[in-house]
């Protein structure tokens, strides 16, 4: 090689570093000129899949790279179809669905027209998701023990996530479950297992007795049960028991002290039936006495009386409507206002509909159990249907109409029900429990309300979604 | 040796052999500066104490008394300048002890013995210094300095002091704090700042005559043989600190100042207004960068409150930008190479990181 001189090399240099700026320069122009014309970009995204798909009022928000103009509803588009609401806060849009979205499902949100507040250049601007498919649980009655089992909606698997000998019923919370088990003497014990280590918690209940409608507040960690203290021992003075059919609480993450809900007059409820306000840790409870009343054991058991009802089955799953009946039929009572919107049947096909439980959906329209009258052949047969107020659609019925429908739960999304059935009640066999004793042939059959076709079918009851 | 690429011509590094490489040649262990008389030690050293008391007593007198208060604007630039020096002061005493370390304390010829010897990879290597040293970018001018008086080339030193204060393990934690991976600002920050630095690195290392990018009197620094009077490595590593905190000191405070007022003039609202623009976020940011002068080690928790209202690509740029050209840091640099250097410096780096900001814009 040849050595170069000073100069050269100074005019090497230069030359160099010229061609490094001009090159520099031509390539800030060109992305400078890209980016200018390129509009807004989606830089991240948060959606809470599991929320969506148990809540309403879910938001996906949408991060963009720049700060953007008002976005309006006309610009967005979700598929499949679902209705929502936008607002755009300087780099976020964010869209609220108002209902619950389907389990295991592709949605597609997009924004079309989409410009910073400094460039009117538009660009669009879409996000693909995969809702969740939540774990559900049911108890299993089988030999030696029982079992709580896990599985998922549409998948075959399932885990078995506790067992013991005569588990009575269970509620399951974010992070334990409770468990309810009849002993050898025929009370009840209340346990709580730990849904991580599988440790076991037993809870201290008020007295020797028995646990009955078993419930939890789903957005909380509240538990509730009536209770009913056993027998005073013979030679007691005394006869009457202490609890009969008495509405308990336990708050499991503060104190878990079994707490009576109190009523109108300060005194411990008795109650027939009861549930929690989805989403709350407010009660309905229907007495003996068969009087509703709506109350708030968060706060020194604020009670408020709703109505004189015979039967309390249901509510709706935004916690408005409340599926209630008296001696002259069934009632959708909207609980914000106590209007009572009277419910038949809609006709269908193949005899007369006579309505029995029900739950009305956030769309308006009802799942219903309702038996059918064939006057041909004098026979009544349990069907479980949608009924839109004017039309029904089968979902259900058991095989040849053999079996009966035992009850059903509408999944948190209202995409699904599930159907307690036993399928021939010929052979039905009691299972002898003490206590919520069940038929061994009972079977929960999983069906998608939209199509009627069942997905998934397990021995058991008792469903957790 | 100095950095020539081999290109079809004959490596610089084999025609011409610069003061630098003579002084790592041969160590003959000569004394590197003259020493200041003692007398004269103890004066400036009695003049500072004076001074300095003298500023208490007048805080004292004048703590109680309304009407003596310095005006807004003054206030301002005080409180700006003294935040940047003392954020800057403890890593310029690192800096200075790391380089005392790398001239004194370190075997002749540690560092050079296991780099390798394709001048490319050996910058790539020694722009991955900084991943070892804690030390924000005014710290690294000492240590840029030591490194060159220890037989490093300029374009190694400058590779060093470009990518440094970037891949410093305490930087490279707080913008991570800062920004987590979104947006990909922390992984174009640590790649665009090795990546200038080593394009930077290879452009100088076609300068024929490395000597001439020094400022006149650090060339002359370098071009006096290192003998040894017998003095003890204690006392060059104090003869050391005393000369480099003499030239780096008054650099950073008037880089500070500049810093300060420029702050005071210039209204940050003017350029977080430019905040969303594609094209003039990132122009903001690097001129807010060249303003504020912030510390490397914490410019990433500077920036985050600016984060949504600036495009990422114009967040990286600041943190690419700023660690390398600031006021402070032009000041700082002004002590060891020319002007001309500087401009051309800025420039590259300036159009680099715009770049950067650009990419991460469009791609991002």
């Amino acid at each position: 090689m040849t050595p170069i001189s000073i100069d050269d090399g100074r005019r090497r240099f230069r030359r160099s570093l010229g061609f490094v700026v001009a090159i520099l320069v031509v390539l800030c122009t060109t992305f400078g000129l890209v980016a200018v014309f390129q509009g807004p970009k989606l830089q991240s995204a948060q959606i809470d899949l599991n929320g969506v798909v148990e809540h309403s009022g879910q938001q996906l928000r949408l991060f963009a790279n720049q700060t953007v103009a008002h976005v309006a509803t006309s610009q967005v588009t979700v598929q499949p179809m679902v209705p929502f609401s936008v607002t755009t806060t300087g780099d976020v849009i964010a869209v609220q669905f108002d209902q619950r979205l389907l389990y295991s499902t592709d949605y597609t949100v997009t924004i079309a027209g989409v410009t910073s507040v400094y460039e009117a250049r538009p660009a669009t601007i879409s996000y693909r998701f995969s809702t969740a498919a939540p774990t559900m649980y049911y108890l299993h009655r089988g030999q030696p023990d029982d079992q709580i089992v896990s599985t998922g909606i549409t998948k075959a698997g399932k885990s078995v996530v506790y067992s013991a000998t005569h588990i009575q019923s269970f509620v399951v919370f974010a992070k334990a479950i409770a468990v309810a088990t009849i002993a050898d003497d025929g009370t009840s014990e209340l346990s709580l297992v730990n849904l991580s280590d599988g440790a076991v918690e037993t809870l201290t209940l008020p007295a020797r007795g028995q646990i009955e409608r078993m419930h939890g507040a789903s957005s909380s960690s509240v538990l509730g049960f009536t209770f009913t203290s056993a027998q005073p021992s013979a030679g007691t003075v005394n006869l009457t028991p202490q609890y009969s059919s008495t509405l308990f609480t336990i708050d499991l993450e503060a104190g878990r002290k079994t707490i009576p809900v109190l009523g109108v007059n300060g005194k411990p409820v008795r109650v027939v039936a009861w549930l929690f306000v989805p989403g709350t840790s407010q009660l309905i409870a229907l007495t003996r006495e068969l009087s509703a009343l709506y109350i708030d054991p968060t706060r020194g058991s604020i009670v408020t009386p709703i109505g004189q009802y015979t039967d309390l089955d249901h509510i709706s799953n935004d916690g408005k409507v409340l599926s209630v009946s008296d001696q002259l039929g069934s009632i959708a009572l909207t609980v914000s206002d106590l209007t009572e919107k009277r419910l038949d049947a809609s006709p269908m096909t193949g005899g007369t509909p006579y309505l029995g439980e029900f739950q009305v959906l956030t769309t308006g329209d009802r799942i219903e159990h309702i038996s059918l009258y064939d006057s041909v052949s004098g026979r009544f047969s349990s069907r479980l249907v949608i009924d839109s107020g004017a039309s029904s659609r089968a979902l259900f019925q058991t095989v040849g109409d053999n079996g009966s429908i035992e009850g059903f739960s509408v999944s948190p999304n209202e995409q699904y029900v599930a159907i307690e059935t036993v399928p021939d009640l010929a052979a039905r066999v009691p299972d002898g429990y003490a206590i919520e004793g069940r038929s061994t042939t009972v079977t929960t059959v999983i069906v998608d309300v939209a199509s009627g076709s069942v997905v998934k079918s397990m021995e058991g009851f008792g469903i957790s979604w | 040796m100095a950095g020539g690429e081999s290109s079809g011509h004959a490596p610089y590094d084999s025609v011409v052999t610069t003061q630098l490489e003579q002084r790592a040649q041969h160590r003959h262990s000569h004394e590197m500066a003259p020493k200041r008389p003692a007398r004269s030690r103890v004066f400036w050293l009695v003049v500072g104490l004076v001074g300095l008391a003298a500023i208490v007593v007048a805080r004292a007198a004048t703590s109680g008394k309304s009407g003596l208060a310095l005006p807004n604007q003054l206030q301002d630039l005080l409180t700006l300048s003294v935040s940047v020096i003392i954020e800057s002061l403890p890593f310029v005493v690192l800096g200075i002890v790391l380089s005392i370390v790398v001239q004194v304390w370190l075997p002749d010829g540690l560092l050079l013995r296991y780099l390798p010897t394709r001048p490319v990879l050996r910058r790539a290597a020694i722009s991955m210094f900084g991943i070892f040293l804690p030390v924000c970018e005014c710290g690294n001018v000492p240590l840029a300095r030591g490194l060159m008086l220890k037989g490093f080339t300029v374009s190694e030193s400058m590779t060093f002091l470009l990518a440094a204060p970037i891949v410093n393990p305490i930087t490279i934690v707080t913008t991570h704090e800062a920004f987590g991976f979104s947006g990909g600002i922390l992984v174009a920050r640590l790649v665009g700042g090795l990546l200038i630095a080593n394009v930077v690195g290879w452009l100088f290392s076609r300068h024929p005559d490395q000597n001439s990018l020094l400022s006149p009197g650090f060339a002359e620094q370098c071009r006096m043989p290192d003998h040894d009077h017998g003095d003890s490595r204690w006392q060059k590593s104090i003869d050391i600190f005393v000369r480099e905190a003499g030239v780096i000191m008054p650099a950073l405070f008037i880089g500070a100042v500049a810093a300060g007022a420029i702050q005071v003039v210039v209204p940050r609202t003017v350029l977080v207004a430019l905040g969303s623009n594609p094209l003039w976020s990132i122009v903001a940011m690097m001129v807010l960068a060249f303003v504020i002068a912030v510390c490397s080690n914490v410019d990433a928790f500077f920036i985050l409150p600016f984060a949504n209202t600036f495009l990422p690509g114009s967040i990286v740029s600041f943190l690419v930008f700023g660690p390398i050209i600031d006021i402070k840091m032009l000041a700082l640099m002004r002590t060891t190479f020319t002007t001309r250097v500087l401009v051309q410096l800025t420039v590259l780096v300036a159009l680099m990181s715009a770049l950067i900001g650009l990419v991460v814009n469009v791609f991002g």
